[in-house]
């Protein structure tokens, strides 16, 4: 009875172990992804689960770019998350040590515990930031299709570390699987048009961006995202005339912003 | 004291006989070697996280040993009958637990303290910012983390089976680890008789939480002032002496 147990566990557990990947390679295959085909077995064996673990290591770099501190404190939770523009340098004031309740005089072992607990945070800076890739690093190594985590990682690489070739690198295996994403493409025209000094490769593709983007749902700040980099790519590469269209769109999108207008010409 | 040194010597000696403790070596090893040669894109010298996932593992390894050793200790005793001839002997009830609890504190203690030096050994070799205080408090508040699971899992022993005792032990542990900062949040809101309820039930529960520095010995905040770090010392000091006294008086009142 007990071998038989074992026959039977043993079969059921090499019938998962062998299942699970091509269930997953079945289901897990959306329109514009290059499927999960080119993934290591044991990454496949994960399922739909390495979404979400792929997604908590996007969080724990966050974490890491705040001192191992998450965003905890009201008024913090979208001033500095590290996908947003707004990187500068900060050392934020800590909590009270009665809590965020603001119960004053509490005993001395929730003191202890509030001081075990860092209460403050800091963002890293310079050659620190290399402390947060490895978690980028292995949210896309785990879900290939969190193409967050290539844009976030291609950003920090190329133009927090200086290193725009080994960004585009990653990148590029961003776009093999997700040939269809447009932050991916829009991030390489980035690092093109910025960190490279090469316009004319931006333009390739921030143009690829935008056709993708337009085949999407999408607001408006996704695309004064792509149309902007293009119109500047368009001036930087000395061809002025074509950037013109793409300005009077942004005008269109953002009728208050005098740079647009100035640049739409004589549109009003 | 001799009953206590007896009792540690053949616990120390079961350390060193079983695979336990070389399996989570090893482990510790092969997982802190690897991490230590990754290179990301070309980036290398990345320290921190070998830092954090190293004093995690070597805080559950220490765990697992720790809640392991302690919880098998009174019901093989009495499974195997040999707690009759010991107690038989000019050995109270009370000797014969504080004795355990020293000798599952001495087996723990020691692979705590190398599993400790070989995370300081991986952490100082990645380039690790921490202050070398940060490392010597690491090593006391191991040590009262020790001391700590060593009680929580002798108490659960006296009136529990071993796998029993080892699941509420681990159960315990993740909830009050994972969730003592929302706990305390909800304590700390909460007013009135459920603020007073909460409140004691808070000072009831064990604070895993208070002996876990890893974020200040992986992102290099400054170390834990003094105060702090006598604080947990009396508190662990008085959590554990309950929990053992409270364990003699179920065990003295136990039938055998």
């Amino acid at each position: 009875m007990k071998r038989y147990s074992f026959l039977v566990i043993s079969a059921a557990a090499a019938a998962v172990l062998c299942i699970a990947p091509l269930a997953d390679e079945l289901t897990a295959v959306e329109p514009g992804k290059a499927g999960t085909g080119g993934m290591p077995y044991i990454v496949r064996l994960l399922g739909e689960s390495r979404s979400i673990i792929s997604s908590m290591m996007i969080a724990q770099a966050d974490r890491y770019f705040h001192g191992g501190v998450g965003h905890m404190f009201p008024g913090h939770e979208e001033e500095c998350p590290i996908c947003s523009a707004s990187q500068e340098e900060a050392h934020h004031a800590g909590r009270p040590l009665s809590g965020s309740g603001g119960v004053p005089g509490k005993s001395l072992l929730f003191r202890a515990a509030e001081e075990i607990n860092v209460g403050e945070h800091r963002h890293l800076q310079g050659d620190e930031i290399k402390e947060m890739i490895p978690w980028l690093y292995y949210a896309f190594k785990l879900d290939p299709s969190n193409e967050q985590a290539y844009v976030l990682a291609g950003y920090y690489i190329s133009s927090r570390l200086d290193r725009p070739e080994e960004g585009l690198k990653l990148l590029r295996e961003g776009v093999k699987y997700n040939p269809g994403s447009w932050k991916i493409n829009a991030e390489i025209g980035r690092i093109y048009l910025e960190e490279m000094k090469d316009p004319d490769r931006a333009v390739i593709y921030l143009s690829r961006a935008g056709k993708f983007l337009f085949e999407i749902p999408h607001d408006k700040f996704q695309e004064r995202t792509v149309l902007s980099m293009l119109a500047h790519a368009y001036e930087e590469a000395g061809r002025p005339s074509r950037a013109v269209p793409f300005y009077r769109r942004l005008y269109a999108l953002f009728p208050d912003t005098e740079l647009y207008r100035r640049k739409a010409g004589n549109v009003r | 004291m001799r009953v206590v040194s007896a009792v540690s010597g053949v616990m120390v000696k079961e350390l060193i006989r079983k695979k336990d403790f070389y399996v989570f070596l090893g482990l510790l090893t092969a997982i802190l070697g690897f991490l230590s040669f990754q290179s990301f894109s070309g980036i290398g010298g990345v320290s921190r996280y070998i830092e954090e996932i190293g004093y995690t593992l070597v805080m559950l390894f220490v765990f697992i040993i720790a809640v392991t050793f302690s919880a098998k200790q009174i019901p093989d005793e009495i499974r195997n009958k040999t707690i009759y001839p010991l107690l038989a002997k000019p050995v109270s009830r009370g000797s014969l637990i504080f004795a355990k609890y020293a000798g599952s504190v001495l087996v723990s203690s020691l692979s705590f303290l190398v599993l400790y030096c070989v995370y300081a050994f991986f952490c100082i070799n990645s380039g690790g910012g921490a202050a070398p205080v940060l490392y010597a408090q690491g090593l006391f508040l191991g040590e009262c983390f020790v001391l700590l699971s060593c009680a929580m899992a002798m108490f659960f022993s006296v009136f529990l089976t071993f796998s029993a005792n080892v699941t509420l032990s681990f159960l315990v542990y993740f909830t009050f680890g994972f969730f003592a900062e929302p706990i305390r949040e909800a304590v700390l809101r909460a007013e009135g008789a459920a603020g007073l309820a909460l409140s004691g039930l808070y000072y009831l529960i064990p604070h895993f939480d208070l002996y876990d520095i890893k974020v200040r010995l992986a992102h290099s905040w400054p170390p834990v002032p003094l105060w702090v770090l006598t604080v947990v010392g009396v508190y662990t000091a008085l959590y554990c002496f309950l929990l053992l006294f409270v364990s003699e008086k179920i065990f003295s009142g136990r039938r055998l």
